[in-house]
């Protein structure tokens, strides 16, 4: 990853090499479909179906929903922009950024950027955003900003962000939630800015929005960067996976997001097909540390033992997906390809389960969501019955989804799932993992852990952090701390006529990006 | 209508414990990634914090006083949410009755008046299909041929009459098939009384005696059922809703009970229950007005 200094004094079109070689498997998928001229022009405007509600577009709002986010993500920009698929940090609104101390960061806005409506973007639309965030805790953006102790401009286009201490996540935590807003939101109202925001991202709104209804963008032919393609953009919302992909079939709509294994061979043949982001959201199981028989280490390790993940990714998912390795996924910062994996031995997890003390075997109950991820319970199912085999009989118990986070969070479990999918940055996961649930966070197995957390959020250099947060991996690894499936990938049925593939943005699940990114275009 | 206050209190109490039972808003309402100083602040700002019975006792208060409290999903007044999608659901829900209705009875009346012939065994068979069938499947299907095969009518959506037939199809499949089981029937007794032999007697032609004699006293437990088939309605609006994406009442219960957006589900729980005691109120109406004899106070 480059170093933050190196990023000083960033020309637009040092900006435009940088995005084009460091995001090179994007890159090479968008190039393969610009050699397709006719199949760019064919297509002016896409409709793409969400599997989520669209709850508001104002990213100020108060809502929960993660596609809400991925939808803002077009109409404003971050300052920095955490794209590609090994979190590469992109000047978006800041054209170059360098910490003057490990508690200083200082931003260099970029000059003659305008917002839709011909407001020049300066410094102070940045504070307002802030201040916004800053006054409203119900957007939920504490984590990012409460280590911040002054946020100010130091000039019409410069930044400064004083923090209390070392906070390595501040940047891509910034990236994920801290999208631009023009300072003309306080006089237009939130009212008739939730119809109609403005920002300074490639897509403006067309038409007035209202709830329950798609939302309709044109291209922002002023965009600092250049204008994008298409040219209009639609994000419809469509609850039912069989019926966005019966829209795609009839060609109304052009992307499916969220396409189930069971309706692949309907979508990859005639004018549709589809196209994989590979590994982007982890699915691992939570043991309480703090109950019988999970305190125990070799119990863990039993259960790991006891799982065979490459028939399950192989099987289950159809090859959608990885066997999981450590506690991160391939491009995150700390995943490493160097750990010993739990390759599947019954015959191992048995003589553990015995020296643990169990020699006939445990019985554990597991909470599972069904219909929530990728063949969730049938994963679940699969692995009950490769458990049995080493003489672990696991008792499923489908919960839902809500009731799996409050037990998550007050220990009522022994073992339970949680999803994450890539973010700029570690340490919420972890966070999520190792301090949120009572029953891991209270046990004296993840004492190190945390500690490795805590000075990995003080390490400002990433390639030095990501030492720590490998460090972190391999021993939450090898303590067995997890119980350890599968990483999954997404699916999107598309209209062959796009030639789109997802172009990964992190943020809160913002992790694709509609349109070709301008720097791609030639 | 004052006999319904203690049963909307007790309903809304239920569902009110019930929701509180399990998960928490701020979970869900919040990313992932807040602090758990940002969760204590949301269920600050939305009085998740104070104690159920005082929660409640607000809830109740603040109902009487006319304000039903905001979305935590959307922001906006509950009622204005629920408000939002009454059209959607209103306008499917008169659709399927009114399809079942004139597909279901006069199927019914056919099958009654030619028992045993081939025509009553096909309204049989496709009654019996019709009751059985799963409305997922159903839609699936009917998305499937209509829609992505023969390309005549769109696959979701709300906006034009083409978009409302399948949908109005799928949800009044089950309703239809009911009707015409339970028209037959009820004609077949009503066919046997002495007052439809005496209609035949003084001469009046079949079409006379079936639609002046026979069908209007046939239809009195059909009537009944129309008022029972409005909570088939409501459950099976979630799955239609779901298939054609149509933006009624049913998928909003859902979403709102999953992501405990309790405002929202007590709204609707209000409204669902004073759409039934009308509903209820309507049909004892209806009773009265096409059989004298129920007439309350008249003597039987």
């Amino acid at each position: 990853m480059t170093r933050p200094e190196q990023r000083e004094r960033l020309s637009r079109r040092t900006f435009l090499r940088g995005a084009i070689a460091s995001s090179a498997a994007p890159a090479l998928m968008a190039s393969r479909a610009a050699a397709q001229p006719a199949s760019r022009t064919a297509l002016d405007e896409w409709v793409v179906a969400v599997s989520e509600d669209i709850t508001t577009i104002d990213p100020l709002v108060e809502a929960g929903g993660a596609i809400r986010w991925m939808v803002s993500y077009h109409i404003c920009e971050p300052l920095v922009g955490y794209e590609g698929p090994s979190f590469e940090a992109v000047p978006r609104l800041a054209e170059s950024w360098k910490y003057s101390s490990d508690t200083t960061l200082e931003l260099k806005l970029r000059r003659n950027v305008k917002f839709h409506n011909g407001d020049p973007f300066t410094a102070e639309d940045v504070l307002y955003t802030y201040e916004a965030h800053r006054s409203d805790p119900k957007l939920g953006s504490g984590y990012v900003f409460d280590p911040v102790e002054k946020f100010e401009a130091v000039d019409s286009h410069t930044i400064r962000i004083v923090t209390r201490t070392p906070v390595a996540s501040l940047l891509p935590n910034m990236a994920a939630v801290f999208l631009v807003v023009p300072k003309v939101r306080r006089t237009m109202g939130p009212e008739a800015f939730r119809r109609h925001p403005i920002g300074t991202g490639m897509y403006r709104v067309a038409k007035d929005w209202a709830r329950d209804q798609p939302v309709e963008l044109q291209a922002n032919d002023a965009y600092w960067g250049g204008p994008p393609s298409p040219k209009r953009l639609q994000f419809r919302f469509i609850r039912e996976a069989s019926t966005r992909v019966a829209e795609l079939q009839r060609g109304t709509i052009h992307v499916a997001e969220n396409v189930p294994l069971a309706q692949l061979p309907l979508v990859k043949r005639g004018n549709t097909d589809v196209v994989v982001m590979k590994g982007s959201r982890i699915i691992v199981h939570e043991f309480n540390l703090m109950r019988e028989p999970f305190s125990n280490l070799k119990v863990r390790q039993a259960v790991n033992f006891a799982i065979d993940r490459d028939v399950v990714v192989k099987n289950v998912l159809q090859g959608y997906g990885l066997p999981h390795v450590g506690v991160f996924a391939p491009g995150w910062l700390g995943y490493s390809t160097d750990l010993q994996p739990y390759t599947f031995n019954p015959q191992r997890a048995k003589q553990l389960l015995a020296e643990a003390g169990h020699p006939n075997g445990i019985e554990f109950e597991w909470q599972i969501t069904e219909g929530v991820f990728q063949k969730d319970r049938e994963i679940a199912e699969a692995v009950a019955a490769q458990l049995k085999q080493a003489g672990i009989t696991a008792r499923l118990r489908v919960t839902e989804r809500a009731t799996v986070f409050s037990n998550h969070a007050s220990g009522n479990f022994s073992v339970v799932p949680v999803q994450w999918p890539g973010t700029p940055d570690p340490d919420r996961y972890l966070q999520w993992l190792f301090v949120r649930p009572k029953g891991v966070s209270d046990s004296k197995e993840t004492e190190p852990i945390r500690q490795l957390m805590e000075e990995g959020r003080r390490i400002i250099d990433p390639e030095k952090r990501a030492q720590k947060y490998r460090e972190l991996s391999r021993l939450a690894y090898e303590r067995a701390l997890l119980l350890f499936t599968h990483v999954q990938d997404e699916l999107y049925g598309i209209d062959r006529r796009t030639g789109w593939s997802p172009y990964p943005v992190r943020g809160i699940a913002v992790h694709h990006w509609y349109a070709l990114h301008p720097a791609l275009k030639r | 209508v004052l006999q319904s206050v203690p049963a909307l209190v007790g309903v809304t109490l239920v569902v009110f414990l019930l929701l509180h039972a399990s998960g928490d808003p701020a979970d869900l309402m919040l990313p992932p990634e807040a602090t758990e100083a940002d969760r204590q602040a949301f269920r600050r700002a939305h009085g998740l914090d104070r104690p159920l019975h005082v929660q409640y006792g607000l809830f109740v208060w603040h109902t009487v006083r006319g304000d039903l409290g905001r979305s935590f999903t959307y922001g906006d007044p509950a009622l204005e949410v629920l408000l939002r999608r009454l059209p959607a659901t209103v306008e499917l829900a008169l659709a399927s009755t009114a399809l079942a209705l004139l597909v279901g009875v006069p199927c019914g009346v056919i099958a009654a008046f030619r028992r045993n012939s081939i025509a009553d065994y096909l309204i049989m068979l496709g009654a019996s299909l019709g009751q059985s069938v799963a409305g997922f499947w159903l839609g699936l299907v009917l998305i499937m041929l209509l829609s992505v095969q023969l390309g005549v009518l769109p696959a979701s959506g709300r906006g034009t009459l083409a978009q409302l037939v399948l949908p109005a199809l799928t949800l009044g499949t089950w309703l239809m098939a009911l009707l015409a089981r339970l028209t037959r029937s009820s004609m077949l007794e009503v066919l046997r009384s002495d007052y439809i032999t005496t209609a035949y007697a003084k001469g009046l032609a079949t079409r006379a005696v079936v639609l002046r004699h026979a069908l209007k006293n046939a239809l009195i437990p059909i009537v009944t059922v129309l008022g029972v088939s409005l909570s088939y309605q409501m459950g099976g609006a979630v799955v239609v809703e779901t298939v054609f994406n149509w933006p009624g009442l049913g998928t909003l219960t859902f979403d709102s009970v999953l992501r405990r957006d309790y405002p929202v589900v007590l709204v609707i729980v209000l409204f669902v229950g004073l759409v039934f005691v009308a509903v209820n109120l309507l049909i004892d109406i209806l009773y009265s007005l096409m059989d004298p004899r129920i007439r309350v106070g008249s003597p039987a």
